[in-house]
């Protein structure tokens, strides 16, 4: 199928196959087709941040502001939180993550409204840069309040925020579930951190501390 | 202990699985004394539902003995014999205080996986797989109660398990079927679907007054237990007569003031589009069977109330929005809200307004569980009910 010629640098004729032009035309298209999917995902994950979640508690705002001020109990329910040590402005969070292991920041309030917001920034030369706040409003008509938490994750890496904003929204469901029923509830197959059947498991609560958050209420003593 | 162990569809087996222990300060651990298969199970038995996962515990519907409480449950001690609901509630949450139990936003730790396929999270549920938050279920010899401090019902001594076993889920799931459509010796009540619910539909929804009630299936020996057992006064077994025609014959042309939906996603029918929608669910281009809910859309009267019983997992394909909207029907549906209708129904049964035990046809031991399914799902020897005893 002969449609076109060219002439080489000898000045002879030579056929070109279209053949060869649809090669070229559908490769070039396919590459600028990649690089542009490339792009569009690299913006996508880029304006993932800042990381907000949100949820309502069945609770007033000055209670439910309580609970998230005393920073002792946020590793209650948030899940890779290990410790917060609190000594006067400033505090030193722990955290127990899965790939990157422990990870240590410090931290200070700069803004503090009780009932209302709390708003954080890291020390700055850490690891860790990390900022955001949290907001409390009573829901529109009912004593239970919206809880808002927008989180800004320094320049870290698209894994991280989208890691960050998915650790936020599960904290913030068992938030939710430890001011409502007292504690964070557990199913044979959440107990672990592997997939697990529902069924029953001796060690279901000898799971690791990054995946079951602390539990407060339970006397782990008094269960057999 | 011994459990009734999904392995994969078609697929159930009895193991020895390791003993519950409580995890949770308001758990309480049951001695299951009386459980049953649902017809719901059928659908997780027949790999319908998605979520489920080699080795998980089957079975929702079930009542013991309490043998074991967390410190969190003051109300209930070792020795009380208890019916527990299907659905695990906290009796803390908006949903709970809403009195839509069935929506109760803590019971659901893995409730991310049906916010992705519903847009929101449903509640926990024993023994439904990982989307109802995979909580162990009561096809077993012991059972962990979430939530025990809210959800069991204590039940007297006097009254049989036969008598008070369904108000676990059956008997409830029916009167709130029934109780939607607003009943008055007036209405005309269709029932879709003569299975255990079906049955209880019929009899609920004569003991809150209706006169005239249609029973549809297309198993006789069902449509007989209707008119004999549960109180309907008419019968249409669709695979001898057409089903639309039948239901205005029987009203007169106007249709069922309000028809209660049975049957849930693998629904039967006749004809061509039965065909296309098993081919569709078969090679997973729908989820669910929607075959009832369109008939029950069609024949309703206009302005009167569709009320939907059956479990529906996705999506749908040919919904008949069209005759919905413009004969103004009413939807009514939703998981049985069981914590509401507890004492009301147990007081029902107490004074005999109600007796749901005759739709108990079978009882096995647990270790039969298997057999039980393949009974049920094949519908050998009349069954309506199976009751399984660890």
């Amino acid at each position: 199928m002969a449609v076109a010629w060219e002439r080489d640098l000898l000045g002879n004729a030579r056929m070109i196959k279209i053949r060869h032009v649809l090669y070229t035309v559908g490769g070039a298209s396919a590459v600028a087709l990649g690089v542009f999917a490339i792009r569009r995902v690299r913006h996508a994950i880029s304006h993932v941040s800042p990381v907000t979640a949100t949820v309502t508690v069945n609770r007033p705002p000055r209670e439910v502001y309580e609970l998230l001020r005393d920073f002792s109990r946020l590793p209650e329910f948030m899940t890779y939180l290990d410790k917060v040590e609190e000594s006067g402005e400033e505090s030193t969070w722990t955290a127990k993550l899965p790939v990157f292991g422990n990870v240590m920041w410090k931290a200070r309030i700069v803004d503090d409204q009780p009932g209302r917001l709390i708003a954080w920034e890291s020390a700055s030369g850490g690891r860790v840069r990390v900022s955001g706040r949290v907001t409390f409003e009573t829901a529109p008509g009912r004593d239970s309040t919206e809880v808002r938490v927008e989180m800004k994750l320094g320049e870290s890496r698209a894994r991280a925020r989208i890691a960050a904003a998915w650790a936020v929204k599960g904290d913030l469901r068992r938030l939710k579930c430890v001011l409502e029923t007292g504690e964070v509830l557990r199913s044979d197959a959440s107990a672990h951190v592997k997939p697990h059947a529902a069924q029953p498991a001796t060690d279901a609560m000898a799971a690791p501390d990054f995946f079951i958050p602390h539990v407060a209420n339970v006397d782990k003593g008094a269960v057999s | 202990m011994r459990a009734n162990v999904f392995l994969g569809p078609g697929k159930v087996e009895v193991q020895r699985v390791p003993d519950p222990q409580l995890l949770n300060a308001r758990d309480a651990i049951i001695r299951v004394t009386a459980t049953t298969i649902c017809g719901s199970d059928l659908h997780l038995y027949n790999g319908f539902m998605p979520g489920m996962q080699k080795g998980d515990i089957l079975g929702h519907e079930f009542m013991g003995e309490v043998v074991e409480v967390g410190k969190g449950v003051n109300n209930l001690k070792p020795g009380d014999r208890v019916v527990v609901p299907f659905c695990i509630a906290c009796g803390n949450c908006e949903s709970c205080a809403m009195g839509m139990f069935a929506c109760c936003e803590n019971s659901n730790p893995t409730g991310w996986i049906p916010e992705k396929l519903m847009g929101h999270a449903t509640c926990g549920c024993f023994g439904y797989s990982h989307l109802t938050g995979g909580f162990a279920g009561g096809q077993a010899e012991y059972v962990r109660v979430p939530f025990a401090d809210f959800g069991p019902l204590k039940v007297p001594s006097h009254l049989s398990d036969k008598q008070v076993l369904f108000l676990s889920d059956i008997l409830p799931t029916a009167f709130m079927g029934a109780e939607f459509c607003e009943i008055n010796p007036k209405k005309v009540i269709a029932v879709f679907g003569a299975g255990p619910v079906g049955q209880l539909a019929i009899a609920s929804a004569r003991a809150l007054g209706a006169e005239k009630i249609i029973a549809v299936d297309r198993v006789p020996y069902r449509l007989k237990m209707a008119v004999d057992k549960a109180g309907a006064t008419d019968v249409i077994n669709y695979e001898d007569y057409p089903l639309h025609e039948s239901l205005l014959d029987l009203t007169a042309g106007r249709g069922p003031d309000a028809i209660i939906e049975c049957v849930g996603l693998e629904a039967h029918s006749t004809g061509l589009q039965y065909v296309v929608d098993k081919t569709k669910q078969k090679l997973k281009l729908a989820m669910d069977r929607p075959i009832a809910v369109r008939d029950a859309i069609l024949g309703c009267r206009s302005g009167g109330i569709v009320s939907i019983l059956g479990v529906y997992a996705g999506f749908v394909d040919k919904f008949p929005l069209g005759s919905l909207m413009n004969r103004g029907l009413t939807i009514r549906t939703g998981q049985c809200h069981v914590h509401r209708y507890q004492t009301r129904l147990l007081d029902m049964i107490e004074k005999g307004t109600i007796d749901a035990s005759f739709v108990a046809t079978h009882e096995m031991n647990l270790d039969d569980t298997p057999k039980g399914y393949e009974m049920f799902m094949t519908k050998q020897d009349d069954v309506q009910k199976i009751i399984l005893r660890a």
